[in-house]
């Protein structure tokens, strides 16, 4: 059984400027022991997309619809005492800032010890405290007893973000989500997270949800790729294929922007210039009816594209799921 | 004329580290920037990379006198920059443009587009007359690729990568010869990264600029740079021909910095054996004695805690590294490569 499958997931916010289509019908699938990358820069919705799944957006601006079943229990009709008992033992959430994410005044012990007693009654405090510490050694934090006692400002970036790894995996649950976890750290800190969390993956069988915009980590540890953009996924299947082979225009575009260390040299002994994307993401409050990349398509031209909506459809003779939504998809 | 536009010798920034609270003492020294040593060409692109704390910034600075040095000298074009009076400071900096970080903080919410790119002009008293000032403007917006119709508007208008353009516009309009960019592309999206390197590359190529290219991403600036510098606790510790560095680094820190970099392409990335450092890197209140990147180097061996080992020419031409594995030149010191770690390239 899948540990996450959404279905037509879509979000609203109310905002000053009108109603932003944040996210607009999505749906996929995470496998256990599966890493799925969610790809896209900002405003793309991915955010908001994992946000809602776990009930974390504004009661009052925020409409959520659709079905998200993780581990076949509906994550959008529970009600909160519900979800809060699901979002430990369920789905752990790593965010981007460690600094913003653990609380200041609180010892890093307090915090682990905290999200372990909330979902199991039976632990005692000590218990408790003793799983905390092997909880922190598990991420290679040195020292952890010791550790315990420190508050989150007296350890580095790499070692915050892994007391929140550490959080996210106290319950030892079906799901993560990392949402740009390792973007605020040094590359050679986020190889340390990386093998961490690939490591943690393989032990406990954990489903991991990615949210990057960058393409080197995806290649790195992803086994599929959904591309989002305005909302929408525009292009998704295996890591191999949507990297190597991307066939809609936005992640083509996407891919040839990205200044590539691997990248060969020309013929004149320079790199050549990278390829860019013109102009700018459409606001969620006002996407285009048709194709919602077409105002920024270099190869539209199909008479539906400023019209009908590309469905999202297989490419090639079948194989592993591959698909795009696009109406480009001839060379 | 000599070859090198922007030199650097000894070149040390120290801040004194004070103890918080109520009893304020000195609880030491906090070496940013310590001991560098760097020749910047006329016309080439230097990129200089490193991690968060290693120095960049504070050595690009050092080299605009934006912070001043504790120890050593800097030259431009000739002229010992340290020794300056508030004249030929001026004099310098119009020279010299800064291309910084956040498009969003480095801009005065304001000043129209049109007042932020002129204040140069008038600080340095060029292109006199309202006319000839609002023409120079609109080169230059035209310059960076913005339609010289948007002066009148103010940065909340624009995009991220657009005020990006705005910024380069500012720093481009004392004609300086050297254009120093810190983390210029680091707050920008993929796509909109792309078109800003492009456009930096362009406008080197044009104007014949001298740029010092300083960034955290080694994708960018292997794409942008003719030359790579690689700095680590305040030291420049290997510096060379970006395909030389890019491709055979011969710093250990070099070679983990690099495999650490993901690359989009997953078969590579499956082959690909990464080198991953023990540890965190030192604070820069507290060097390391001898190598500074020795507590967590692999290869650490006997001379390196005792002898600070200096930078010696090393594998492709020009290229430079400061580690005890290059005993001669050229004859690597054979060292056991320990568990787990890949085999040093060949030299």
């Amino acid at each position: 059984m899948n540990v996450l499958e959404v279905d037509d997931l879509r979000v609203r916010l109310r905002t000053p400027r009108g109603t932003a289509h944040v996210v607009n019908g999505l749906s996929y699938t995470v496998g256990p022991g599966e890493t799925v990358a969610v790809v896209g820069e900002s405003g793309s919705g991915k955010s908001v997309s994992v946000l809602a799944l776990l009930g974390l957006l504004p009661p009052g601006v925020a409409t959520v619809s659709g079905r998200a079943l993780l581990q076949g229990e509906d994550l959008l009709a529970m009600d909160q005492e519900r979800l809060r008992r699901v979002r430990g033992p369920g789905a752990g959430m790593v965010f981007q800032d460690p600094m913003t994410s653990l609380n200041p005044v609180l010892t890093v012990g307090k915090q682990i010890v905290e999200g372990l007693l909330a979902h199991d009654d039976d632990l005692s405090k000590q218990a408790a405290r003793r799983r905390a510490a092997d909880l922190l050694a598990e991420v290679g934090l040195p020292d952890p007893e010791r550790a315990l006692d420190r508050y989150p400002h007296e350890l580095s970036g790499g070692m915050r973000q892994r007391v929140v790894i550490a959080i996210a995996l106290s319950n030892s649950p079906a799901l993560l989500i990392a949402d740009e976890a390792t973007t605020a750290l040094d590359v050679t800190v986020q190889a340390q997270i990386i093998d961490l969390v690939e490591k943690l993956q393989a032990d406990h069988g954990t489903g991991v949800i990615w949210i990057t915009h960058d393409l080197g980590v995806v290649a790195g540890i992803a086994d599929r790729v959904l591309v989002m953009y305005g909302g929408r996924c525009v292009e998704d299947g295996t890591v191999d294929d949507v990297l190597e082979r991307p066939t809609h225009p936005y992640t083509r575009g996407l891919l040839g922007s990205l200044p590539d260390l691997a990248a060969p040299v020309g013929p004149d002994g320079e790199i050549p210039d990278l390829m860019t994307v013109p102009g700018l993401p459409p606001p969620p409050t006002d996407l285009p009816a048709g194709c919602v990349f077409w105002p920024r398509c270099p190869v539209r031209g199909d008479a539906r594209c400023e019209t009908e909506q590309p469905p999202l459809v297989q490419l090639g003779g079948g194989g592993l799921p591959h698909r795009a939504a696009t109406w480009c998809t001839h060379e | 004329m000599s070859d090198v536009l922007v030199s650097a010798r000894g070149l040390e920034v120290h801040f004194p580290v004070r103890s918080g609270g109520l009893r304020r003492g000195n609880a030491g020294v906090l070496r940013a920037v310590d001991g560098v040593d760097l020749d910047i060409h006329r016309g080439e692109t230097l990129g200089l990379v490193g991690e968060s704390g290693c120095g960049k910034s504070t050595l690009g600075n050092a080299l605009l006198r934006l912070v001043p040095p504790t120890a050593g000298v800097v030259t431009f074009d000739g002229t010992d920059v340290t020794s300056l009076d508030r004249r030929g400071l001026r004099t310098m900096r119009r020279r010299a443009g800064m291309v910084f970080q956040d498009p969003f903080a480095s801009l005065d919410p304001r000043r129209t587009v049109a007042q932020t790119v002129a204040e140069p002009l008038e600080v340095h008293g060029l292109h006199g007359g309202r006319q000839q000032r609002a023409a120079r403007v609109g080169e230059l917006l035209e310059l960076v690729g913005l339609d010289p119709s948007v002066a009148g508007r103010y940065p909340h208008e624009f995009s991220g990568g657009q005020r990006q353009r705005v910024g380069i516009a500012r720093a481009l309009a004392g004609e300086p010869d050297f254009l120093v960019c810190d983390e210029a592309i680091a707050s920008l999206d993929v796509s909109v990264q792309a078109q800003v390197l492009n456009l930096l590359r362009r406008l080197q190529r044009q104007l014949g600029l001298t740029l010092l290219f300083i960034s955290h991403d080694l994708s960018a600036v292997r794409h942008l740079s003719d030359r790579i510098a690689v700095m680590y606790l305040g030291r420049i510790v290997e510096i060379g021909p970006a395909a030389a560095v890019g491709t055979e680094p011969q710093m250990p820190y070099t070679q983990a910095l690099l495999s650490a970099v993901p690359v989009p392409h997953p078969a590579l990335e499956r082959q690909r054996r990464r080198i991953v450092l023990r540890g965190d890197v030192p604070s820069p209140s507290a060097v390391p004695s001898g190598c500074r990147f020795r507590t967590r180097c692999p290869y650490a061996f006997e001379p390196c805690p005792t002898v600070d080992p200096a930078l010696q020419p090393v594998g492709a031409d020009g290229q430079l590294a400061a580690c005890h594995l290059h005993g001669v030149v050229g004859t690597p010191v054979v060292s056991e490569t320990p568990e787990g770690a890949p085999a040093r390239p060949a030299d």
